[in-house]
């Protein structure tokens, strides 16, 4: 348990809330800095993987003979070269991960269950070689009825992807399996009293498309185990410490014999949680004794990595006619991809959150289909059922006429509502995003013909979890700062910040570094807007144990008790004396070895006590009657940060989350052809938002400080995702006099509705 | 006594029941609590894991959390993120 | 198939290397020469990572072959500017916290260098549609548009 009671809530801030320059920021300008794909060792080789071509089907065989025939190929692999491991669910840093899968996943084993997933992969002297080998790998496959969609699947005669699998969260257990992989429900009160009581009731069906998280980065990895059984692995990715721990699991390799270094990550957004070529290259490095790379291309990422679910949602809202919610309801069906896991529990924690209900219920279902199995995305499960919710609100408000912003203050959810799933919330900032939003220009400006004007909030919960850090006092006085969570957005600056604050130095003098597996304790991985909030915490603890250790020093050389001396600006200070004694850091970093050796410090912590984010979105669109296409105009985000520690990485997130949702609402979506094979693993096709797809992104901090955290933080990367979606839908819906419930609003769908209007 | 309370789903593990009393002092004695009280929770205890909402605050796999007398105590499924 | 032997001069130094005929010339800057700055996002021309000047032409190096640079000027990243001296670019990126990850930063400096160049005194459309080939997921471009025009005013003024 952390006690970070002293908070600094009230003081004068010097540092923190300041835009300084980040840490690691020129080297990232003059592409020095080092991502997943830069690095290289001497005599190593070449990585890839065989995927399948088949949506389901089952493996026969494989042959890999002629393959590792071939001059230049050091080793080939498949599942048999990894030991089968049990369905149990082991808890993984904050996740309960079911191994079966798991290894599954990364190398298919009895069938194969979406078009790329792995088969086979190849290690050999150049790309070349690598490319001819997998021509000359033989599979035979026996195909299988497939399934994409969550309601075909969940449907008494469809394909069952996997034939043990039994609905978990149904009492009695069903006895016959199916695509169903878990029910979960919430809620409290009586709804049919609820609905009884509404003036008016809106009920409606949505769907949205999976996304994928678009990091502009690939995966890739390099991987060396060592003639005797050590393995060293360089990777882009989220959690160094999970990849460590799941590798070691699949490769049957002790936690220390792996040593995981997160290189530079370009962009992650939870899609680089999991794992894919890990534990490959490190059994490819295994069994040809040599380092292996491997990088995926565009298109192997959008085919086999892990996209967020597409779902299906069905929303009840019953009103009086004030505009006070009476009751609300809602299905979800999230697809899961090809293994259980969908984020149908937070999805469905979170649909109703922003508000304060009294009579709810939320139903989830967590489906498998033959896709790639989801990875986190933003906020996972938030952006979709809250998309559904935001848009039926902007209807009851548009049929109640009733300002769309006064409709979700009546019902804000504040400081001791009970959250839909259960417990009663903290001091939370909804409200504060409202008025923030009726109060901003953008609200009140004139919109033109053709144009509309959508709003919707968006809730998420954030996360801590478990970090340590460690701290060094140098010699001369500068500080060495270990961190264990990847610097995904600017985090080292923020940690630096929070460090200098504490011990009232100049941030300069403070070098923040991510650290490699051996080199920390076991740190959850950078997600779930955690690192501010969590790893600011270990940072803040280990720099007050320092300046404990500080003045202990200090009163050691003065002669005094340890309560004699105070920590003032960088300065150790002789309480109350007339002749006031100092000493600074520096000086006592040049004493440090004859008072006791090298100063040093840490934290180790389960961080408790994150607080929610909130955030209101405002959209003006225009929607060309001719074409259909949708020009978004104006975005305003509003957003509570509890506190903003840099203020211009706060506003890189919301305006980052933003663009990602507008992406999602308007454009990203899979396109698959009847044999459930992709027909847009590209960039060109699966259309991500550019430059000149957006205006300037408008931002408002809220800061209604988090009390569990000594500056107040929240954590804010999650939540700017949540609200764009419905908010782009309710401006579109505004601007062409059509509600939309399907997603994305690409030209065609909103033709083809205008058309029939 | 602290409170237990079940929402959504769970209630059909408990028999229906929507609270409970509970005298767990943390998180720890609390999940031995809840497997003898309620055994068909057990195995989703096992499987899924549980995060722990204190008045409010929600504690995953922290097992010494204090549970007070006047706690009001829920059991949320755990929250993972982007 | 047999490499051919290829001179350039990259970054204002000469520099020869073997390019097999296939070979990009992405593949070429990255693998054989070390020239990790430039980023491979797609491969297929589609997200700008990989940008670079090729004889004062903007292009994505993914789509060149490395036997096409023969005889020509490449810049790229590592070319543009130093900690102790960076492009007024560089600086007001990390002024406007431009960049989050960071890995499209090398490609929207080269392409931002680029533009301004041609022309000193771009508008927010114009810096738009100029970068529309050059893709970041991270930062919604607010920063990265607003760092652009400001090294424009800037180095007008100067
Ligand atoms: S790598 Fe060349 S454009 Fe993407
Ligand atoms: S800063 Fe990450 S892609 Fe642009």
């Amino acid at each position: 348990m952390n006690d970070m009671t002293q908070t600094n809530l009230q003081k004068d801030l010097k540092i923190v809330g300041t835009r300084p320059l980040r840490p690691d920021g020129a080297d990232k300008v003059t592409g020095r800095a080092l991502f997943g794909a830069d690095k290289s060792l001497p005599n190593m080789l070449v990585g890839r993987v065989l995927r399948s071509p088949h949506a389901h089907a089952k493996i026969i065989s494989i042959d890999t003979k002629a393959a590792e025939a071939l001059p230049g190929v050091k080793a080939v692999i498949t599942s048999k070269d990894f030991q089968d491991l049990p369905s149990e669910f082991v808890p993984a840093g904050e996740m309960m991960v079911n191994f079966k899968d798991m290894t599954r996943n990364i190398m298919a084993r009895e069938k194969v269950l979406y078009e790329g997933h792995t088969v086979a992969a190849v290690a050999a002297i150049n790309d070349a070689i690598a490319e001819e080998a997998m021509a000359l790998i033989k599979v035979e496959y026996e195909l299988l009825p497939h399934v994409m969609d969550v309601e075909e699947a969940e449907k008494p005669n469809a394909p069952l992807l996997h034939d043990d699998m039994i609905t978990i969260g149904v009492e009695p257990a069903p006895k016959k399996p199916s695509n169903v992989a878990k029910r979960v429900e919430f809620g409290f009160g009586d709804l049919d009293k609820g609905f009884k009581e509404a003036d008016l009731i809106i009920e409606k069906k949505f769907s949205t498309q999976p996304v994928h998280q678009g990091y502009i980065e690939p995966h890739a990895c390099l991987a060396s185990v060592s003639e005797d059984g050590q393995g060293e692995l360089w990777v882009t990715t989220q959690g160094p410490f999970v990849v460590r721990n799941f590798c070691s699991k699949i490769l049957g390799m002790s936690t220390s014999q792996i040593r995981v270094t997160a290189s530079e990550i370009g962009g992650g957004f939870g899609g680089k949680t999991v794992i894919y070529l890990e534990p490959l290259a490190l059994a490819l490095s295994r069994k040809a004794c040599r380092p292996v790379k491997m990088v995926m291309s565009r298109q192997e990422v959008l085919m086999a990595s892990g996209p967020t679910s597409g779902a299906k949602i069905w929303v009840k809202i019953g009103v009086k006619k004030d505009g006070r919610i009476t009751a609300g309801d809602a299905v979800l069906k999230f697809q899961a991809g090809a293994f259980q896991g969908s984020p149908i529990g937070p999805g469905a924690m979170c649909a109703f959150a922003p508000y304060e209900m009294t009579n709810v219920r939320v139903v989830g279902y967590d489906i498998v289909v033959n896709r790639p199995k989801v990875a986190a995305y933003r906020a996972p499960g938030g952006p979709i059922s809250e998309y559904a919710v935001e848009s039926v609100m902007d209807e009851i408000a548009q049929k109640l006429n009733l300002d769309p912003l006064e409709l979700r203050l009546k019902n804000a959810a504040k400081e001791g509502t009970q959250a839909p799933y259960g417990p009663k919330l903290g001091p939370i900032g909804m409200i504060e995003t409202l008025e923030a939003a009726k109060a901003h220009p953008h609200y009140s400006a004139p919109l033109g013909p053709n144009q509309g004007r959508g709003v919707a909030s968006g809730f998420w919960f954030n996360i801590g979890g478990e970090t340590c850090t460690s701290i060094n006092i140098n010699e001369d006085g500068t500080v060495g700062l270990t961190l264990g969570t990847p610097d995904i957005g600017g985090s080292r600056a923020s940690m630096a910040m929070m460090a200098a604050e504490e011990l009232g130095v100049p941030m300069s003098t403070i070098r923040p570094i991510i650290g490699d597996t051996s080199s920390l304790g076991f740190n959850f991985l950078t997600g779930g807007s955690r690192v501010t909030f969590s790893s600011g915490m270990a940072v803040v603890e280990s720099v007050r144990e320092i300046i404990v250790e500080l003045r202990k020093r200090a009163a050691q050389l003065w002669d005094v008790s340890i309560e004699k001396v105070e920590w003032v600006s960088g300065h150790a200070r002789l309480v109350g004396s007339e002749n006031p004694k100092s000493l600074s850091l520096r000086e006592l970093a040049e004493a440090a070895g004859k008072t006791g050796g090298p100063i040093v410090g840490g934290a180790s912590i389960n961080a408790t006590g994150a607080g929610p984010s909130l955030a209101t979105h405002i959209v003006d669109v225009e929607v060309d009657p001719e074409t259909g296409r949708t020009t978004v105009l104006r975005y305003t985000a509003i957003q509570d940060a509890g506190k903003a520690i840099h203020p211009s990485y706060v506003e890189g997130q919301m305006q980052g989350g933003a663009v990602q949702g507008i992406g999602w609402a308007l454009n990203e979506e899979y396109v698959y052809d009847d044999n459930g094979k992709l027909l847009n693993p590209g960039f060109l096709d699966y259309r991500v938002p550019v430059c000149s797809d957006v205006p300037m992104i408008d931002t408002v901090i809220v800061e209604v400080p988090n009390p569990k955290h000594p500056y107040g933080v929240r954590g804010v990367g999650e939540t700017p995702i949540v609200p764009p979606l419905a908010a782009v839908s309710n401006a579109v819906s505004r601007a062409t006099n059509i509600r939309f419930n399907e997603l994305p609003l690409s030209p065609p769908r909103v033709l083809a509705a205008i058309e029939s209007r | 006594m602290a409170t237990l309370i079940f929402n959504g789903s769970l209630t059909q593990f408990t028999n229906g029941q929507t609270e409970c009393e509970v005298h767990a002092k943390n998180i720890k004695s609390l999940l031995g609590e809840i497997r003898e009280k309620f055994p068909r929770l057990s195995p989703l205890i096992e499987s899924e894991g549980f995060a722990i909402a204190i008045d409010g605050e929600i504690f995953q796999d922290i097992w010494f959390a204090p549970i007070s007398d006047s706690s009001e105590v829920h059991l949320i499924p755990p929250i993972g993120g982007g | 198939m047999s490499k051919k032997h290829i001179s350039t001069v990259i970054n204002g130094d000469a520099m020869e290397f073997l390019a097999s005929p296939e070979q990009s010339l992405l593949d070429i800057l990255r693998d054989e020469l070390e020239l990790t700055g430039s980023k491979e996002g797609c491969g297929t021309g589609d997200c700008g990572a990989c940008s670079i000047m090729l004889d004062g032409r903007l292009v994505c190096s993914c789509l060149v072959l490395g036997v096409e640079a023969d005889g020509k000027n490449i810049d790229t990243i590592e070319g543009m500017g130093n900690g102790s001296d960076m492009h007024p670019l560089q600086k007001k990126f990390l002024e406007h916290a431009a960049l989050q990850c960071g890995i499209c930063t090398p490609g929207i400096l080269i392409a931002a260098k680029a533009l301004l160049e041609k022309k000193p005194d771009p508008t927010e459309e114009e810096v738009r549609y100029w970068l529309a080939g050059n893709l970041c997921r991270c930062t919604g471009y607010d920063k990265i548009v607003r760092a652009v025009l400001d090294t424009a005013a800037d180095m007008r003024a100067a």
